[in-house]
């Protein structure tokens, strides 16, 4: 039995653990039913609502901390902040209760996650490394690759290099080979493989199919800012959607001749709405931000008040 | 795959069509980087471990050469890549100009062809007014 301060500090992290989940869980809930409806939403604003979303569940597990430690914080607690989360043995922690059980597995997950996720950028970054050493320096700031698949990307975690394959430069014209440099020069400008990384760790904790489709979302947002991007130097829509729709044309003859496994079923409408997005009216609209803070305190508080149900709940099945 | 300093400094040797044992790639980098005739040994072994080169035996020997060519290894790379994102598009430290997905069928490609097209004729049309 562990009394005092580190019982308190131990109570505090499951309470963030139990908070979090409870973020995912609201936050899944709200992804599945109003996500999907965002799509006439400005760039800016579906970038921003992406990070909010990906960030939730710790901004949810904080608020639950945060409203355990300091409920003098906030106006007229005593009346209201009871209901949702209150303590019951603040100084007493037992190991062996669902408490340590539930604590220990949550920090071993992290631990996993964390080392793996490491492990994992660390390969990627040795191949794209490798792919930077194999590469010939060419003009446009793209880096030319002795390989068939037509393809142009940005690679790399800290210095992002762009890279254009011989299969792809020998069949473009002056036009399009312009275009693709801009727009990886904006993925290099933006560092969108390190924000990329970045959100892939903070959604790592949602349910696959949820951060599946959080992390197309944010690929086609940097995708479609890129072409924002390039369509402020190069002010001709139609063009930068034709280049886009035969780099796409030239990668689908590739792919019919080669046995590739690649079955991205949200990207296969990712040229599209990119294309839609393009040539579409440039206003789109915009979500109150007083609307925003208004959902965002009531999931936080929400998440909260499930920290003290499943409380509540693990304690009709087991002992502290 | 992953792949150290020397490692790729031997692959480029044997890129060049060359055929050799550990002794005559030794003597090529022990003029220009050191190193004993040992590291060289291992680095040979590894990197037929990993299928980049081929080896026969003649007398006590290995004989060594590239198992595939710079641009095989390249594609073999990028392919390597095109498998990654398949599997998880969102965790590749990529921003690719266009996805590596199933194509777009025949049908939507001709709708984004008319789309371009009266695009480029509105366009055309405002700059003439």
């Amino acid at each position: 039995m562990i009394f005092g301060y580190p019982a308190l500090l131990l109570h505090l992290l499951t309470i963030l653990m139990l908070g979090v989940l409870g973020g995912i869980v609201i936050t899944a809930i709200i992804v599945r039913f109003v996500m999907p409806g965002f799509e006439g939403y400005s760039l800016t604003m579906r970038s921003n609502l992406l990070w909010l979303i990906a960030s939730f569940p710790i901004i949810a597990g904080g608020a639950a901390v945060i409203l355990s430690v300091m409920p003098e914080l906030f106006p007229a607690s005593h009346l209201w902040l009871a209901g949702i989360i209150h303590w019951h043995h603040a100084y007493l922690f037992s190991p062996a209760s669902w408490h340590g059980v539930f604590l220990s597995l949550c920090l071993l997950s992290i631990f996993v996650a964390f080392v793996f996720g490491a492990w994992r950028t660390r390969a990627l970054s040795r191949r794209y490394t490798l792919l930077a050493a194999l590469s010939e320096r060419s003009e446009g700031g793209l880096a030319e690759l002795d390989a068939d698949a037509p393809m142009a990307f940005v690679a790399g975690l800290l210095s992002p290099q762009a890279f254009i394959t011989r299969g792809l430069a020998s069949s473009i014209s002056e036009e399009e080979r312009h275009i693709i440099g801009l727009h990886e020069q904006a993925h290099i400008v933006r560092r969108d493989p390190l924000r990329k990384s970045l959100f892939a760790m903070l959604v790592g904790l949602y349910p696959s199919p949820v951060r599946r489709f959080l992390q197309a979302e944010l690929e086609l947002v940097q995708e479609q800012r890129a072409d924002q991007w390039v369509l402020r130097r190069y002010p001709n829509p139609s063009a930068i959607a034709q280049s886009l729709l035969n780099v796409e044309k030239l990668a689908a003859r590739f792919r019919q001749q080669q046995p590739y496994r690649a079955s991205c079923h949200f990207a296969a409408h990712a040229v599209q709405r990119r294309i839609m997005h393009l040539l579409g009216p440039a206003d789109h609209r915009s979500l109150s931000v007083v609307l925003v803070g208004v959902v965002v305190v009531v999931a936080a508080l929400c998440s909260a008040a499930s920290v003290d149900l499943v409380h509540h709940f693990l304690e009709t099945l087991f002992l502290h | 795959m992953q792949l150290g300093e020397l490692e790729k400094q031997v692959l480029q040797y044997f890129w060049k069509g060359r055929t050799a044992d550990a002794k005559s790639v030794h003597s090529h980098f022990e003029k220009r980087r050191g190193g004993t005739l040992n590291t060289i040994q291992s680095t040979l072994d590894r990197l037929y471990k990993k299928g980049l080169l081929r080896r026969e035996k003649q007398g006590h020997a290995f004989h060594y050469q590239a198992a595939m060519d710079r641009q095989a290894f390249i594609g073999k790379l990028i392919e390597g890549i095109g498998e990654d994102y398949s599997a998880d598009p969102g965790s590749t430290l990529i921003a690719a100009f266009s996805t590596f997905s199933e194509k777009l069928s025949d049908k939507q490609i001709e709708a984004l062809e008319k789309l371009i097209e009266a695009r480029r004729e509105a366009d055309a049309e405002q700059s003439d007014q």
